[in-house]
């Protein structure tokens, strides 16, 4: 068996140097102690600003991700190198997890403590944890093993590495940091290609002040797309509130995800309809909902925030129609009555005088 | 020669020869691994200033908001392009004792990413925010609960390579009564190499 080597980095209390060489038995367990200590002590704990510098890279298959095409029941040979490219020994934890498709399209990969399903158990690769010293890497073999009975289609995994102990944050509240990386094994299985989509119900939040629009979709089809999303919401009357165009990431083969629209401002209470269309031209579908119903409830109060990173969706919404207040319509009644009182006042006193005959004093 | 002596030192050396075999194997590494060094450059990232704010105690919900700052280095020459998103785990209470009690822990869906502004080139290629191209905020991010990924850079083909920061702003919602301790959540930072 090959032997994981450790760098120069690795020390050695200075008195187990002397104890090993010594021919005392009491020594020599003193230092065999002291030698076990070391290399079974965790690594020391990173802290806030340490970086991770880790790296997973495929071996022999081009890209910076496996890309493969295999027949159901056929197993290939791979190999990938992990690698740490930091200034100090890491423990560094590598496993294989399941693939998703985040918000708006692109890779998600699942997390070191969640379960393995799916296209994930078609690779060998157990999770470890690794002590790889700085500036030095190691070559990892491991099979992928189509199931006889797989279809045709695209299928997706991924290999993750990534720092095994969390860098500490500082303070009352704070956060500890993963750091990791994370490769594609994809795999596709010839046979027929059969894109499909759909589209589900809508949601809405308030996130900094602003609203923003969810809809659930799923690529029901074998073959990831990159469809081009138009989205439009209506009021309760029709009239269309806001629209967008969002170009979606790549969308993976059976999965669900959402599609979120930031607007530019806070919608009004009431009930609204979207729109929807998803449509990959270089894939041949579409999919359209004419009205998706959304309801927006009364807003509490938003939290402050700074404004949203990409260009949010415009609203165009009357906030003033239809929605005056009972108390703004009294006050300006109450002022109209006034004003009205007052000139016409005005008015009977310049008759009266008019009318009133002249007394000539003498 | 005393015999006696040889024999235990001989003993001796064997069993501590076997304790260290069997030490240095001891993870459940593959059969076949092979260390070598490495010549080209990684990926890597790191997320700064992530302490909030301290709050005092109060009886409504209230919002902590904060900006943390993502770094993010290419040295692959790879001119791959790449991606980066940010994920939170829950934040886990203890008190001044150090006792969890998860009564008070806050979950993920109350942290989010508000803002992804431009981001600033340390080093190499300069950042665009002209789509398809890059380093640039991406272009399918959305201010949102960070109990999901978000995707907040990205570099296409050809670009981003180089040393860049982006800052972030965040804001973490404060349930009603929390109780005085510590809130720890975890952030997971994941560069992607897929299609």
């Amino acid at each position: 068996m090959d032997l994981v080597r450790f760098g120069r980095n690795v020390t050695r209390p200075p008195d187990a140097n002397r104890q090993m060489t010594s021919s005392s038995p009491r020594g020599a367990v003193i230092a065999l102690v002291g030698l076990l200590g070391v290399l079974l002590s965790p690594s020391v704990a990173l802290a806030e600003g340490d970086v991770v510098k880790l790296a997973l890279t495929p071996i022999g298959s081009p890209g910076l991700y496996f890309d493969l095409t295999m027949r159901p029941g056929e197993t290939q040979s791979l190999a990938v190198r992990l690698s740490n490219a930091g200034t100090a020994a890491i423990a560094a934890r590598t496993y294989a997890a399941d693939v998703y498709t985040i918000i708006n399209g692109g890779f998600g990969g699942l997390l070191r403590d969640d379960a393995r399903t799916g296209t994930t158990k078609w690779l060998d690769y157990p999770t470890v944890v690794l002590q790889l010293p700085a500036g030095q890497g190691i070559q990892r073999k491991f099979t992928v093993a189509v199931p006889t009975d797989a279809g045709p289609g695209e299928y997706i995994t991924s290999l993750v590495l990534e720092n095994d102990e969390p860098i500490s944050g500082d303070g009352s509240v704070s956060l500890d940091q993963i750091v990791r990386t994370a490769i594609a094994v994809v795999v596709t299985v010839p046979g027929k290609r059969s894109p499909g989509l759909a589209i589900g119900v809508a949601t809405h939040e308030v996130v900094a002040g602003r609203s923003v629009v969810s809809i659930a979709v799923e690529n029901t089809g074998n073959v990831r797309l990159k469809p081009v999303v138009t989205f439009a919401l209506l009021d309760a009357t029709g009239a269309q509130v806001s629209q967008a165009s969002v170009q979606m990431d790549t969308f993976y083969a059976h999965t669900k995800t959402f599609v979120e629209v930031s607007l530019a401002a806070l919608l009004l209470p009431g009930a609204y309809a979207v729109r929807l269309s998803l449509d990959d031209l270089a894939q041949g579908v579409r999919a359209d909902s004419a009205a998706i119903s959304l309801i927006v409830d009364a807003n509490a109060e938003a939290p402050t925030g700074g404004a949203v990173g990409t260009s949010p969706a415009g609203v165009r919404q009357d906030r003033g129609e239809g929605q005056v207040s009972l108390a703004g319509l009294g006050l300006a009644l109450v002022v109209g009555l006034v004003l009205g009182g007052a000139l016409a006042g005005l008015m009977i006193l310049v008759v009266w005088r008019h009318s009133r005959p002249r007394t000539r004093r003498t | 020669m005393d015999t006696t002596s040889v024999l235990r030192r001989f003993v001796l050396g064997l069993g501590t020869s076997a304790m260290l075999i069997a030490t240095l194997a001891g993870p459940a590494v593959a059969a076949d691994t092979v260390t070598q060094g490495i010549t080209t450059g990684v990926l890597s990232a790191s997320v700064a200033n992530l302490t909030l704010p301290s709050v005092p105690y109060q009886n409504l919900a209230h919002d902590v908001t904060s900006t943390m700052t993502l770094t993010v280095d290419d040295s692959t020459n790879s001119n791959a392009g790449w991606g980066v998103t940010i994920q939170a785990a829950g934040f886990v209470y203890t008190d001044g004792a150090g006792t969890p009690n998860a009564t008070y822990d806050i979950p993920a869906a109350d942290f989010a990413v508000t803002s992804a502004a431009d981001p600033l080139t340390l080093a190499g290629h300069l950042a665009s925010n002209v789509a398809a191209t890059g380093p640039e905020v991406a272009t399918t991010f959305v201010a949102g609960s960070l109990s999901s990924p978000r995707r907040t850079l990205e570099a296409t083909a050809g670009y981003g390579q180089g040393t860049y920061t982006q800052a972030l702003g965040v804001s973490l919602t404060i349930p009603a009564m929390s109780q005085v301790g510590t809130y720890v959540g975890l952030l997971t930072v994941t560069f992607v190499a897929a299609p």
